[in-house]
């Protein structure tokens, strides 16, 4: 009954999410392929109803998630009349009754039940239990989240961002009950929804089989098929952040403001999920500043300057109280000494420990990524010229600047053994860029697709 | 194409084979062990003892009025021990985070923590409970593997 209930939970989010897309970017949506706009309602239907929780809970917070459902099921309904006018399917000129796609949705519910029984099997997981699911269990038994005055710092980890364990109070209010078991199904979604990202990604330059087989290649890299069996927040992140790539990246090839629009939303919604969602953040930001402003004087226009600014206003607009509610409440966990020089210096002789580890991570953890790192390596080798092209380079960036920023982070560790803090985070910082690293591999060796084709004609 | 590109594409593309063949027989293998209710997932710190024995009893027999302490040997415990028991707030004493404390001082810190009132529920396993049933500055009642202050010596 409690999977049932989790199940029916999952429908507002899904068409708020719809009707958020069709808002934000609706020449995307209308052309959009079937599983990427699931993936896409998914992704801004979390991050919308997780806004809308916030925002209720501020105005009263023991009946944060009663309002918000009463809220989001007016425009679930709104959306449902707006999809059976059929206003925009039939432009697209498809329908999802053929059957085609209901092959499709039969596959997705299978994948879906399959992989929801044995996440339901795994438990939370250590931080599934102690940094999200406490708060998921407190918000559902309140009501909503107490945010005044300072009410999160009662909470381990309390300044972490809300994204996921709304989802789950969220889904716990329709069960009317905390299911450890049942709210396994938001991340089985996600991580379904981070594969459908990248099938849209690698489609572009492949075959539907040979996108299918580099999905799967990603969706099976070790440590990313465990962790989205845990109630953890990194896929949720890595669904954000990979979004926004991609879309950011089409928009560096097309100048389509949607696409920025889209990309932008996304990015900002990453800062809800976790913390490191602002490293990525500030790399892209960084990086569309510097080419839209290059782009700008060279061309003397300041079209794309005008469109790279709606990246920032999307973060303030979107993030922007959550970080100034953290700040009021000054909510701060030393996990990292402030930044100083004196501090960087005392420390430096953490570096070579800090690569050595990085190093041993990425090369010898075969058990966590195979052969990803090598291949990664050996293709920034051979096709180096090509990181020439922004876009090229942008995907190649938003790989190593985390991973190197994050890991130089060490230096400021205050863990007495901040080996052991090494030991246990580098991993999922890893992890973050995974799919950004295996698209960054297939968009380079598209070769592939041509040489099988031409084996195939026999040429 | 060249001989020599052709060759490179050829292992390229046996290498992406291995990695697809090894990733898919890892994830269902893992998927495989724990939907078969054999393995769990232990990512970070690792794993909790999971003592449900323990949390049942501090729910059945330590009263609503009374503080709740725990004195736990792994971070991850204190985490479970505090996520199963809320809205029951426990007052987690992490040994783990703490090398350097002697014995005697972490038992000085229980006393610290049960306060003024001396009353209150210390959940303890193993080492633990025996250590602080044999410290002659507690007095203490025992059911199952929860101590009730009932006052200090």
């Amino acid at each position: 009954m409690n999977y049932l209930a989790g199940l029916m939970s999952l429908i507002p989010i899904m068409l708020l999410g719809d009707l958020v897309f069709q808002q934000i970017a609706r020449r995307i949506q209308i052309s959009a392929p079937f599983a990427l706009r699931l993936a896409l309602d998914w992704a801004l239907g979390t991050g919308t109803v997780t806004l809308i929780v916030f925002y209720s809970s501020l105005i009263n917070a023991s009946s944060g998630y009663l309002t918000s459902i009463a809220l989001i099921s007016i425009l679930a309904v709104f959306q449902i009349i707006r999809i059976l006018k059929n206003t925009y399917i039939t432009k697209n000129n498809a329908t999802i009754f053929t059957r085609k796609y209901g092959l499709f949705i039969l596959l997705i519910l299978i994948m879906i039940g399959g992989l929801w029984y044995v996440a339901a099997a795994a438990g939370l997981g250590l931080d599934g239990t102690a940094h999200w699911g406490i708060k998921a269990k407190a918000s559902f038994l309140e009501g909503g989240w107490i945010l005044i005055p300072s009410g999160l710092s009662r909470f381990p980890h309390h300044n972490y961002p809300l994204l996921v364990p709304t989802q789950q109070g969220w889904l716990y209010t329709f069960v009317n009950a905390v299911d450890p078991e049942a709210v396994k199904i938001i991340f089985v979604l996600f991580y379904l929804a981070l594969g459908f990202l990248f099938y849209h990604a690698v489609r572009r330059y492949y075959t539907s089989i040979l996108a299918i087989l580099y999905t799967l290649l990603m969706m099976t890299t070790p440590l990313l098929a465990i962790t989205s069996l845990a109630a953890y927040a990194d896929v949720a992140l890595m669904v954000f952040v990979f979004g926004s790539v991609i879309f950011i990246r089409e928009w560096l090839e097309n100048d389509d403001r949607s696409q920025m629009i889209l990309g932008a939303t996304l990015a900002a919604f990453a800062l809800l999920v976790k913390m490191e969602g602002m490293v990525y953040w500030l790399v892209s930001f960084t990086f569309i500043m510097g080419y839209a402003s290059w782009f700008s004087w060279r061309n003397n226009s300041s079209k794309l300057l005008v469109q790279a600014l709606l990246f920032p206003l999307s973060a303030a607009l979107i993030a922007g109280s959550w970080f100034v509610y953290t700040w009021q409440a000054d909510l701060d966990v030393k996990n990292f000494a402030s930044p100083t020089i004196a501090f960087l210096v005392g420390n430096k002789d953490r570096l070579p420990v800090i690569l050595d580890q990085v190093a041993r991570q990425l090369f010898l953890g075969i058990g966590y990524w195979g052969v990803l790192w090598l291949l990664f390596v050996l293709v920034t080798i051979w096709k180096w010229r090509s990181l020439a092209r922004a876009n090229a380079f942008y995907l190649w960036l938003c790989v190593v600047a985390p991973l190197g920023v994050l890991s130089f982070t060490f230096l400021f560790s205050l863990w007495s053994r901040y080996i052991l803090h090494i030991e246990t985070a580098l991993p999922r910082i890893i992890l973050h860029t995974v799919p950004i690293a295996w698209l960054f591999v297939a968009s380079q060796t598209n070769e592939i697709n041509v040489w099988i084709q031409s084996v195939r004609s026999g040429e | 194409m060249g001989k020599k590109r052709q060759f490179g594409l050829f292992l390229f593309i046996l290498v992406l084979w291995i990695q697809l063949v090894f990733g898919i027989g890892l994830a269902f293998w893992r998927f495989w062990s724990i939907g078969s209710g054999n393995s769990e997932i232990y990512i970070g710190i690792g794993p909790s003892i999971r003592n449900d024995d323990l949390i049942d009893s501090a729910k059945k027999h330590c009263p609503d009025d009374l503080q709740l302490f725990y004195i736990s040997d792994l971070e991850s415990d204190g985490y479970y021990v505090k996520y199963q028991l809320y809205p029951r707030l426990v007052s987690v004493l992490n040994v783990s985070l703490l090398p350097d404390l002697t014995e005697n001082e972490i038992l000085s810190r229980v006393e610290t923590a049960i306060g003024e009132e001396g009353r209150g529920c210390l959940m303890l396993d193993g080492l633990w409970l025996e250590k602080v049933i044999g410290d002659d500055r507690f007095e203490v009642n025992e059911r199952q593997s929860v101590l009730f202050f009932s006052g200090r010596k």
